[in-house]
């Protein structure tokens, strides 16, 4: 990944399991997008995963795949030991009732005609359950909304923030185990981003949930999750606990999103070995770079980086490198 | 004409009301600023604060007309943009003003080659002939830092990546070496090993051509470390202003206090809960009166809603100034010793 690999699965707990998965689109004008091509993971019960990358690294495509938002191209997707890849609608129905996604742009993922008490109400009644009105209000109250307050309101009638808390009752109408995140915050003012990051640590605390986190944000993924996983361009760099991450990080890419974060609170903190890529463009996923897909832009690449594909190998407790060259 | 001692911007207290069905939005409401030459001025805000529409109304893009009224002064290098023609106007911009906004697939014209966005503005402003405009906008593709402008300079803006459509941006807003730059969320549409190079790229163009810059961002980390000055936007307002460093160190407003205790930071321990600014930013059509904080300010007491505060400084630091009766961290601060950058190896 940007090797591949598997010592990184746990043998127990596990929630939700991936194995191998792949993720592709045909292309305009022929060819394939490889947007994942083989990456295998795992979250254990009561853990966060934050899975991290830039645009194009396929990590909403792996979020999206396993969800079966299409059914991953291969690969499988277990969520508490029960395959999903290749269900059928029906038995979709049932079986991914357990795992909820939120989105990037709240407003959207709402309907705009409905009024938020039928909107949170959706999920058990779009599976033939009669809702309870208590209960609504209930979720609504545990989400910081005052049912009082919104009950009839429409999606355009809140703000960006509310709405997303909206989404989030929505998806916990559903006594999910697994919340998928997708980039929740990044459409979010920094002062609302807080408030939000706040209530999914309450609402995994309270409801008892395991949490998949994508994002772009480091500072983001590491103050929500437990566990990192690092894409590039469809393939996983490295996998790291997130205590970790500013300072243990190993594989080069790692680093480099690291030294590019700009600090409110360190201006001007330059670190003596630092990192710079060789090149800014990112490779077509149409056609991926052969062995390690970050060489084309990694300063430490040598010639065994485009013969072989490194493997994740173990560089610490539960911390995994994808690198021929990074000192595990 | 020019006075070299004299701001080469100067913003008396602006006004921009946009009129709009549901009544006057008073997007901008009494800014003043001034800019020196080569300086940067940092703008952070969170949306609907005001800072892009002061960006725009400093350019002279928002103007007194059927659907919005400017009051106040703004008066670059002596000229008041407010008082110019169209065509004066048009003539400023591309040679004295430059400006780069957030979405640079917007900025340029998706039928035409890259080299005519740049030869373009050095035909008509500088009177180039077609092979002169040619090199030089070669020239400023290498600037920039594209690879290989001879072939970039015959394709189309789909043809590149977002990051590099951005340096095409920049190039067209920099190719008459203007006076002052305005680049309105320049880097947020971009990813983040990708923004830290236009930033750096912005930074050292501002020193080689002695601009003057106005960084306009919701990412107080953008600014941080790169801009002269700050000013931060809340509700229309600036609430605080001052060099950039004594503004990061001791935000003297509970706002800017509390909007960079809000940002989770790489180098603290996951999990930590975050210092969220309760409520929302203020509906601009109907404004608290007072200070427009203070309904989310955790200081704040009756004298914050009856009497408007205004942007000062104290005797101590008379540049470093707030628009708050309930100033926070006026006490000199223990001197920060940051940890140990954990990014560090």
């Amino acid at each position: 990944m940007a090797g591949t690999g598997n010592l990184h699965l746990r043998e127990s707990d596990q929630v939700l399991s991936v194995d191998e998965l792949v993720v592709e689109f045909p292309a305009k004008g022929g060819g394939t997008v490889h947007a994942v091509s083989g990456i295998s993971f795992d979250v254990v019960d009561g853990e966060t995963l934050g899975i991290l990358g830039e645009s194009g690294c396929g990590k909403s495509s792996a979020g999206r795949a396993l969800m079966q938002l299409p059914s991953p191209t291969s690969g499988s997707v277990r969520l508490q030991g029960v395959e999903l890849t290749g269900a059928s609608k029906r038995e979709l129905r049932t079986r991914r009732a357990g795992m909820q996604m939120i989105f990037q742009d709240p407003v959207s993922s709402l309907n705009p005609r409905r009024r938020v008490k039928d909107l949170v109400a959706e999920g058990p009644r779009t599976r033939g359950e009669k809702v309870d009105d208590t209960r609504v209000r209930e979720v609504l109250a545990a989400v910081g909304l005052d049912p009082e307050v919104v009950w009839d309101r429409r999606p355009h009638e809140l703000s960006g923030g509310q709405c997303q808390r909206v989404c989030i009752a929505r998806a916990l109408m559903l006594d999910p185990e697994l919340l998928i995140c997708d980039e929740p915050v990044s459409s979010l003012d920094v002062s609302v981003q807080a408030q939000i990051l706040n209530l999914l640590e309450e609402t995994k605390k309270r409801y008892r949930l395991s949490m998949v986190f994508i994002a772009h944000d480091l500072a983001v993924v590491k103050n929500i999750s437990d566990r990192i996983m690092v894409m590039y361009l469809g393939k996983v760099c490295e996998i790291v606990p997130s205590g970790q991450l500013a300072g243990e990080a190993l594989h080069p890419y790692t680093r480099l999103l690291l030294e590019s974060v700009p600090e409110a609170h360190l201006p001007g903190a330059e670190t003596e070995d630092s990192i710079t890529a060789t090149s800014a463009e990112l490779p077509s996923p149409i056609d991926p770079p052969s062995g390690c897909r970050f060489r084309t832009r990694c300063p430490l690449a040598t010639e065994v980086c485009a013969s072989e594909e490194p493997q994740l190998r173990r560089a610490g407790d539960g911390h995994y490198v994808a690198c021929h060259h990074a000192d595990a | 004409m020019t006075n070299p001692t004299a701001p080469l911007l100067a913003v008396d207290d602006l006004r921009t009301t946009i009129h709009t069905a549901r009544g006057d939005l008073r997007a901008v409401d009494g800014v003043s600023l001034r800019l020196d030459r080569g300086e940067m001025l940092g703008v952070v805000g969170e949306s609907g604060s005001g800072k892009s529409v002061l960006g725009r109304t400093i350019m002279g893009l928002h103007t007194t007309g059927p659907l919005t009224t400017i009051q106040g002064r703004v008066e670059f290098d002596g000229q008041d943009i407010h008082g110019l023609r169209a065509g004066q106007l048009r003539d400023l911009w591309g040679s004295r003003i430059g400006m780069v906004f957030q979405d640079p697939m917007t900025a340029l014209n998706p039928v035409k080659k890259i080299g005519t966005h740049l030869t373009e503005t050095l035909r008509k402003h500088r009177g180039l002939g077609r092979g002169a405009a040619r090199d030089r906008a070669l020239e400023l593709l290498a600037q920039v830092g594209i690879p290989d402008p001879r072939r970039r300079i015959d394709q189309f803006p789909h043809e590149m990546s977002g990051g590099m459509r951005q340096r095409v941006v920049i190039a067209m807003a920099l190719a008459n070496e203007p006076d002052l730059l305005i680049a309105d969320e320049p880097t947020t549409a971009l990813d983040v090993t990708v923004q830290r190079q236009i930033l750096d790229l912005l930074d050292r163009l501002q020193e080689q051509l002695g601009m003057a810059v106005i960084l306009i961002s919701h990412n107080l980390g953008v600014v941080a470390g790169r801009a002269d000055r700050v000013a931060v936007m809340y509700a229309g307002r600036i609430v605080e202003t001052s060099e950039a460093g004594a503004l990061f160190r001791a935000p003297h407003h509970p706002y800017a206090e509390a909007l960079l205790a809000a940002i989770p930071r790489l180098e603290l321990p996951p999990h930590l809960r975050l210092e969220a600014i309760e409520g929302a930013p203020p509906n601009m059509l109907r404004p608290p009166s007072g200070c427009r904080y203070a309904p989310r300010c955790r200081y704040a007491q009756d004298d914050c809603v009856s009497r408007t505060p205004l942007l000062e400084g104290t005797p101590d630091e008379p540049d470093h100034r707030y628009a708050c009766h309930h100033p926070v961290n006026l006490e000199p601060l223990m001197p920060v010793t940051p940890a140990e950058p954990e990014g560090a190896r």
